[in-house]
């Protein structure tokens, strides 16, 4: 009887296959075509687009840049003109050229159809223009213009967290709390909000801890966990926080402020859980001995 | 009765050897300032001003040949100071920048121990020429070895001691002044004025077409038609600048806000820990620099010059180098107070660094950790192809490269918009040195081009912002 057996070139081929298909970058959220917009476009403006999508996704965007030309030539008044135009931009930056991106790309797309969704992106590919040319003011009024004009959409969240990292870069702690209070109690839960949420919410309590406000840091950390979740988060953070203080004389004062809000927590938590009221002492104890106060380890 | 001899006047004072020889020490002693201070004057000249040294020192040696030993080992030794000045400058007229350091420092050395040998003859002769005190007070005199501080015992090895670390610790605090000495540096733009734009090469095609006849190839006519291809063409290429390079409202090529005495220079500075003078000795700053001159029409000086970080704040807030050149493979160390020097020239006097990196990955790392102490909050950018510098007077398809070491894109540092610094990752030096180190055409004339921008853009900022801040 013959026994069919794979040869193992194949198998390679198929290997190889499988990893080619997957080098190619796919299409970031901000450069992928509306829906909406897709199903009005006819067969041949579609056709064209994927020819200028597939050379941008293989890296020939001086190809990708002539095929988007060419679109917008053929096809001025196509539903698709604002995406070509975006897309063009895109690959005016992809081609280190932001100056050009942002003056004749993402400007034009606000310009001739601001009411466009694509207008919405390109205000925000503006500002990411603006901090790739390290003008980092002019980023900044861009993102927070976003915030002010798209409240709700996914690029609002976006701009917050830019506009969080030039605030963490530039030790602004004003706006940075303020955009992670933001983050973390006004802006609505989605998809894609959530997890910019989330880490928000992380940081927020961090900075509170080393301000030595658990309570605060607690509410913050109450918009993502209840019950016992929220109890070993704040513990977590505490106890590292306390850790982290310890460290340095300077703020040793500071270590014992937040230890023994953190001591407090741990008490009123017995009385909640007594199943694991006996753990909650131990830690309490653990947590006298890091401070420096064996005489209350023992005691407890 | 003998009548008194006449005293000499002033003017027969100052007209004998020793009074000629204190007016040209005054000289030597300014021209010794400029060469290291100043940079009025040209390699050439202070040549020619240290080279005038050796008949005053020949003059000297040879009237004092038959005088007394100390005497002549006196001479000798001040003879050596502008000997050895004179042997340091001399490799400058070359570009040899490390053989004149070299030159430098083991002429310090040398210095150092002739000094330290009078030092010793002096406290040896003094101590046995003063007389012992009489009174049994406190002696401070470091003379006598009955000193107080020389103790009881082993007299004569403490005032060796003492004798050696005074010495050291003058001439220490001398050595520190004189290569401390900056005085008050001044940089100034050449006048003049300009566009910020593309340097365009026009090229104007005229086409001469002969005369054709319009014939019927049936007819019986015979002609004698020339060729239907046969056109001649007679291509004009007319390149000119239609515009001055430069900045501001002024004429001819410069800077609004320059000055006529005004000259680019070119600033290498000198750095801790690393090769500074990389390629410097292979004429690489001068070849820029000569190259810049021809291209822009501007006045530039005719020699580079390498600069320690400490003298950037000798300079005034208004008149400071718009740009200074920095290349290595090794490692930079700065110090505390030379950070604080940088940061405040690149955002107070408004000055611009450029980085090269001269040959190895690791350099990128110590230039960009360098970076993020002089400028914490700034976050070094991907200088982008369509940025002014890389755009204006020459306008580069991408960035040349002679040898990539790391990255393949050129960092910036932005500040208020305006790059504070620029590093290249390809050792651009390297293309601009003689010879071109062997690199292609194309990639030296790119370097240079890139390089004329890099001063131009530093400049025209510079000039940009004296304007702004004009009173």
């Amino acid at each position: 009887m013959k026994t069919t057996r794979t040869p193992i070139s194949l198998v390679f081929l198929c290997l190889f296959t499988a990893l080619f298909s997957h080098s190619h970058a796919a299409l970031s959220s901000l450069q992928q075509i509306d829906v909406s917009t897709f199903e009005k476009m006819r067969d041949v403006e579609r056709y064209q687009i994927k020819i200028a999508e597939k050379h941008f996704l293989s890296g020939n965007f001086k190809v990708a840049l002539a095929e988007y030309e060419k679109f917008l030539t053929l096809y001025e008044k196509s539903p698709g003109a604002p995406y070509a135009q975006l897309m063009w931009s895109h690959t005016m930056m992809e081609l280190k050229k932001p100056k050009t991106a942002l003056r004749d790309g993402f400007q034009s797309v606000i310009d001739y159809w601001p009411k466009s969704h694509e207008a919405t992106i390109a205000a925000y590919c503006m500002g990411d223009a603006y901090r790739t040319m390290g003008e980092v003011k002019e980023a900044q009024k861009a993102f927070r213009f976003l915030i002010t004009e798209y409240p709700d959409h996914e690029i609002a969240i976006r701009s917050r967290q830019d506009l969080l990292h030039y605030a963490r870069l530039h030790q602004d702690m004003e706006e940075r709390l303020s955009l992670l209070n933001e983050l973390t109690f006004k802006v609505k839960r989605t998809d894609t909000s959530k997890e910019a949420c989330i880490k928000a919410c992380h940081e927020l309590a961090e900075l509170h801890c080393f301000a030595q406000k658990l309570d605060e840091g607690k509410k913050a950390l109450a918009t993502t966990y209840t019950g016992p979740a929220l109890f070993d988060e704040i513990y977590k953070l505490s106890a590292a926080t306390v850790q982290h203080l310890l460290k340095e004389d300077k703020t040793k004062p500071a270590a014992l402020k937040l230890g023994d809000q953190l001591i407090t927590e741990l008490r009123a938590e017995t009385g909640v859980r007594p199943e694991i009221a006996k753990e909650l002492l131990y830690r309490c104890a653990d947590l006298h001995g890091t401070l420096g106060r064996p005489a209350d380890t023992w005691k407890v | 009765m003998p009548t008194p001899a006449k005293l000499p006047t002033l003017r027969e004072r100052l007209l004998r050897p020793p009074g000629l020889t204190v007016a040209y020490a005054v000289i030597w002693c300014l021209l010794w300032i400029d060469a290291h201070a100043w940079f009025w004057l040209g390699t050439w000249t202070l040549a020619f001003g240290f080279l005038s040294a050796l008949p005053v020192c020949y003059y000297w040696i040879r009237r004092h040949r038959q005088s007394s030993k100390i005497l002549r080992r006196a001479i000798l030794s001040v003879c050596y100071l502008p000997i050895w000045q004179l042997l340091a400058h001399l490799p400058l007229l070359n570009h040899s920048y490390a053989l004149a350091n070299s030159i430098t420092q083991f002429g310090t050395a040398g210095a150092f121990f002739i000094g330290l040998a009078w030092a010793v003859w002096w406290i040896d002769r003094e101590t046995k020429r003063v007389p012992a005190p009489n009174d049994k007070k406190l002696i401070w005199d470091p003379r006598q070895l009955v000193a107080w501080y020389f103790g009881k015992k082993n007299n004569k090895l403490r005032q060796s001691i003492f004798t050696l670390l005074s010495y050291t610790f003058l001439f220490g605090l001398m050595a520190l002044i004189l290569t401390r000495l900056s005085g008050c540096s001044l940089y100034e733009s050449p006048l003049g004025g300009g566009e910020e734009t593309q340097l365009k090469q026009i090229v104007k095609i005229q086409k001469v077409i002969d005369k054709k006849y319009v014939i019927n190839p049936y007819s019986s006519v015979l002609f004698n038609p020339p060729p239907i291809d046969d056109i001649k063409l007679e291509v004009l290429e007319v390149t000119e600048h239609l515009y001055e390079v430069g900045q501001g409202k002024g004429d001819g090529a410069g800077f609004s806000a320059g000055t006529t005495r005004g000259k680019v220079r070119f600033i290498r500075l000198k750095y801790d820990g690393g090769d500074w003078q990389q390629d410097m000795d292979r004429g690489s700053d001068l070849n820029l620099l000569t190259e810049y001159g021809v291209r822009t029409g501007h006045p530039v000086s005719d020699r580079p010059e390498p600069m320690e970080i400490g003298r950037l704040k000798s300079f005034p807030p208004r008149k400071s180098p718009p740009m200074v050149y920095m290349t290595g493979q090794q490692n930079i160390n700065l110090s505390e107070k030379e950070l604080k020097i940088m940061r405040s020239y690149l955002l107070e006097h408004h000055g611009m660094l450029f980085g090269d990196n001269g040959g190895s990955s690791g350099w990128e790392g110590q230039f960009v950790s360098m970076m993020q102490k002089v400028l914490p909050r700034i976050e070094p950018i991907s200088v982008y192809l369509d940025h002014p510098i890389h755009r204006i007077p020459y306008p580069l398809p991408r960035l040349p490269i002679v040898a990539p070491h790391g990255r393949s894109n050129a960092l910036g540092w932005v500040v208020d918009g305006r790059l504070v610094a620029y590093y290249h990752p390809g050792d651009i030096g390297d293309a601009w040195a003689d010879g071109h180190s062997g690199v292609p055409r194309d990639v030296w004339e790119s370097s240079y081009q890139l390089g004329v921008n890099i001063i131009y853009y530093a400049h025209a900022e510079y000039n940009k912002w004296l304007e702004r801040t004009k009173k």
